[in-house]
């Protein structure tokens, strides 16, 4: 494997330094913030690797399991970040982490249980990077879909309540709105999905290929990669739109839209 | 009145809303017709949402002697129906909101051509709209019509075959019904009142409410 010097990624930032420059002459305002989401991304990969390399020497379950949770709760963040209409109080939030920890968690100790078997099987050098990469595509399919749930919900508000007024329950009143919500929340990754191998090399496998593997090992795993993150999207979405929709109506089935505000 | 001697239907105890003037207390009878006046904005409309458990509000109704709590929302509003002045459609074809479709004559006893279930609810004119949702409503055979000046987008001979219909609803469900009707016509009122009673909402200055 060939390795890169820290004067190799120094040499590549002034390429970036330069083409900020040329954005900025011909009219891109915003060449700060391009310089700084990159300055951003150097120093949160950085500070990933000490603490990855300290995690694999340490080398102890509650370290693993530390990590998990910061690298969970920062993707449930992230979720209601994004959100137009936000629940008050922590059911937003709450939503989130839950429909992410029981889809990416539940997944990754299967596969790395009963699929790959490292030994310990909670070995951070894969349990990490499957975490990530799980969580990654799960948070923002489940923004997605919970973005466009909420919004639809105050929106079409009369349409819910025409439903509920001729008796209709709360999964049949907005049974129309789940369509689209999971509609809109799956279409990142069936995009994903359909690109892989052709127009994009997906990230894992070119690092792994540039790392020296055998290309067809890297395409197993990478094939194993997609079928995971597949099925964690899918699974992570249909329960936060489920978890949502329950929380959307009150107890007498009464859509209750006081708790969520717009920012 | 004969009617009076029908048992009673839906009992009304002390149900306040926000937005409402006073709590409204009434018992309805079987086959009665109960219209419900008054100046905008004392809360006619948020009453029978109230009464069809659509929004919150404080108090007890009763069908038929089961109290709105002891059965779940949804089947209470298939029974207690309310009926909007503004209706909406979650499907862009009317037929996919019915699970039974209306029987031709019924369709053209209101006025309306049978293809028009074929039709985008968006294309309709809202006084035929008015008059989809009613039979949208009605296919569930609810026991109590709260209907909220559904006659309002209508012409006068549009306006009769609605009431038309309505009457003969009221004879010929095999269960109890009655209906609650909203309406700002005077007209309305005295042709309806040969069923039943009137119920004035007033302003909230003056004592309001009164059952008779």
């Amino acid at each position: 494997m060939i390795l890169i010097s820290y004067w190799d990624l120094a040499t590549l930032s002034v390429l970036v330094m330069i083409l900020g420059v040329l954005l900025w002459l011909n009219g891109f305002d915003r060449v700060k913030q391009f310089w700084w989401a990159n300055l951003r991304m150097v120093l949160q990969l950085l500070l990933m690797g000490v603490w990855l390399s300290w995690v694999f020497y340490a080398d102890h379950w509650i370290w693993m399991a530390l990590v998990a949770v910061v690298m969970l709760s920062a993707a449930g963040y992230e979720i209601t970040k994004r959100q137009q209409y936000r629940f008050t109080r922590w059911s937003g939030l709450m939503i989130g982490i839950l429909s992410l920890s029981f889809t990416a968690l539940l997944l990754l100790v299967g596969v790395l249980t009963l699929v790959i078997q490292p030994d310990p099987w909670y070995q951070p050098q894969y349990a990490i990077p499957l975490l990530g990469m799980l969580l990654g595509n799960s948070m923002t399919a489940i923004g997605l879909g919970l973005d466009n749930m909420t919004r639809n919900s105050v929106q079409l508000k009369a349409k819910i309540e025409a439903q509920l007024a001729l008796g209709f329950n709360a999964r049949q009143s907005m049974e129309f709105i789940k369509q689209q919500s999971l509609h809109a929340a799956m279409i990142p990754i069936l995009n994903m999905l359909v690109a892989a191998g052709i127009i994009s090399l997906p990230g894992m496998m070119t690092g792994q290929i540039l790392a020296g593997a055998d290309p067809m090992e890297a395409v197993k795993y990478q094939i194993m990669v997609m079928l995971l993150i597949a099925s964690s999207t899918s699974l992570g979405t249909l329960i936060a739109v489920h978890l949502t929709l329950k929380r959307l109506f009150d107890e007498r089935l009464r859509l209750d839209l006081q708790q969520l505000s717009k920012r | 009145m004969p009617q009076r001697m029908n048992p009673e239907l839906l009992r009304v105890d002390e149900l306040f809303a926000e937005g409402m003037s006073s709590p409204v207390s009434l018992m309805v009878r079987s086959q009665q017709v109960w219209m419900l006046s008054g100046i905008s904005g004392t809360g006619k409309s948020r009453f029978l949402k109230a009464l069809a458990d659509l929004i919150v509000h404080q108090g007890s109704a009763s069908l038929q002697g089961r109290s709105m709590n002891s059965i779940s929302a949804d089947k209470w509003r298939r029974k207690v129906m309310y009926f909007s002045a503004e209706t909406a459609w979650w499907s862009d074809k009317v037929a996919a909101h019915f699970e039974q479709l209306p029987a031709e004559e019924v369709i053209r006893r209101l006025g309306l051509q049978p293809s028009i279930l074929q039709s985008n609810p968006d294309d309709l004119s809202s006084g035929e709209k008015q008059r989809l949702a009613l039979l949208r409503g009605l296919q569930y055979q609810p026991q109590v019509l709260l209907l909220d000046e559904v006659t309002a987008n209508l012409d006068h001979q549009s306006t009769l075959k609605v009431e038309g219909l309505l009457q003969d609803y009221l004879q010929d469900l095999p269960q109890q019904c009655a209906i609650l009707w909203i309406s700002h016509s005077p007209q309305q009122i005295e042709r309806m009142m040969s069923l039943g009673c009137h119920l004035e909402f007033n302003p909230p200055s003056t004592a309001a409410g009164e059952s008779k």
